[in-house]
């Protein structure tokens, strides 16, 4: 078994390892602000568990498995698209619901201007689907996730009180975007199958368990931030049957 | 080609940028006090008055015998960490983040000092670090001392 066989199992297991734990903590505390990072892990795993029972079906050399681990990964990009989605709700709600709403719209847009510019770029390539295509177009899909991600992050640094528990997931989502990225545009910028071979085997499950060792300390170490109730006069907050015996 | 060019660029500006945010949000996490003052006394550590000499601007820098000081530090840090108080003698997942994110603030003040640019936000960058690690260490000796008394017993042992 070659390292990066190791590398890439040993991601699936502290995947599954880490979406059991989160899933106890939503669980049992359903207020725990983990779920979107849950259903994103769940995801990913169902991903991970696809692809190696098509690998051991039709080997990792074969057609079949290209076209499975291309497909799952723009599942995987739509998840993180809309795991980025809940971030910023979680964000702007914490804050007003106007600004959620204008947000909402922003990313409404860019999902369906992403969606678009795919279906053409598809259909344009249609006939030479592999291999550099794919790799510029996930690529690109990585970064404009990276951007959404990067946004949300500064909107996170002129928020007060800070929310660390948001703060590391995104941080977290970050790396393994940001680490994506990089490596599909080194590849596509170097142009070489056995370069893609290093990048992939090693460089990206080492993205991918840099997230998700971080998500777990989150998980374990660092509650959601309550947010800080407006002062209120005691007209607003006390009961009507108790205001009218004043 | 331009492109991805600039997308290798900038994502791999964001995946350094995203581990140091990650990094120092671990080191803002509060201590409800401040543990580490006990270990730098008990063990001689000079970080708390370079941090002090770099925050004074009109001071010069003394790179060299600052980076020497604190290596020192991390190394007396990172050996109590692993021996003093600790059933497993071990590192933890956010000890060992932290001594890597140590070793790459270390190389980028090396480069920084080629050019003469952040030495200052290095330094101090390495003292928050190390302040966190006797934050680790200081509490944990603590829990290791008061861990088998019993309330009265403490209460007894004050004169």
């Amino acid at each position: 078994m070659r390292i990066s066989d190791i590398l890439g199992y040993a991601d699936y297991a502290l995947e599954v390892g880490v979406l059991v734990y989160i899933l106890l903590k939503v669980v049992r505390r359903p207020g725990s602000g983990l779920f979107g990072v849950a259903a994103y892990l769940l995801a990913s795993v169902a991903v991970g568990s696809a692809r190696l029972a098509v690998a051991f079906h039709w080997g990792p050399q074969s057609r079949q498995y290209a076209l499975c681990y291309w497909l799952t990964d723009y599942w995987i990009v739509f998840c993180a698209f809309l795991l980025v989605g809940s971030f910023f709700r979680r964000a702007c709600l914490a804050k007003s619901v106007e600004l959620w709403r204008h947000v909402r719209l922003m990313l409404a847009s860019v999902f369906v201007l992403t969606g678009l510019v795919a279906y053409a770029t598809i259909l344009h390539h249609h006939q030479g689907f592999f291999p550099f295509f794919v790799l510029e177009f996930q690529q690109d899909l990585y970064f404009v996730l990276l951007v959404l991600i990067t946004m949300l992050y500064l909107m996170l640094q002129r928020f007060e009180p800070a929310d660390d528990q948001l703060g590391l997931l995104v941080s977290g989502l970050g790396i393994e975007l940001a680490g994506f990225a990089a490596c599909l545009a080194l590849v596509y910028v170097a142009g070489g199958q056995a370069l893609y071979g290093v990048v992939a085997g090693y460089v990206m499950p080492l993205c991918d368990i840099g997230m998700v060792l971080l998500w777990f300390y989150t998980a374990a170490r660092v509650p959601k931030a309550v947010p800080a109730m407006e002062a209120q006069s005691p007209r607003e907050v006390l009961p009507a049957h108790v205001l009218a015996r004043i | 080609m331009v492109v991805a060019v600039l997308i290798l660029v900038l994502s791999t500006a964001m995946f350094f940028f995203y581990f140091q945010a990650a990094c120092e949000r671990i080191l803002r996490r509060e201590f409800d006090r401040q543990y580490f003052m006990p270990i730098v006394n008990a063990n001689r550590l000079e970080f708390p008055s370079i941090r002090k000499a770099v925050m004074d601007y009109t001071a010069p820098l003394e790179y060299s015998r600052f980076r020497m000081m604190l290596k020192c530090d991390y190394l007396a840090l990172t050996y109590l960490l692993k021996n003093a108080g600790n059933a497993t003698q071990r590192y933890s997942k956010e000890d060992r983040l932290l001594m890597l994110y140590f070793r790459l603030t270390v190389f980028l003040l090396s480069v920084g000092h080629l050019f003469h640019v952040g030495e200052r936000r290095a330094i101090l960058r390495m003292t928050a670090i190390l302040e966190y690690l006797g934050n680790v260490i200081g509490r944990r000796v603590n829990l290791a001392k008061l861990g088998e008394l019993s309330a009265s017993d403490y209460l007894l042992t004050l004169d």
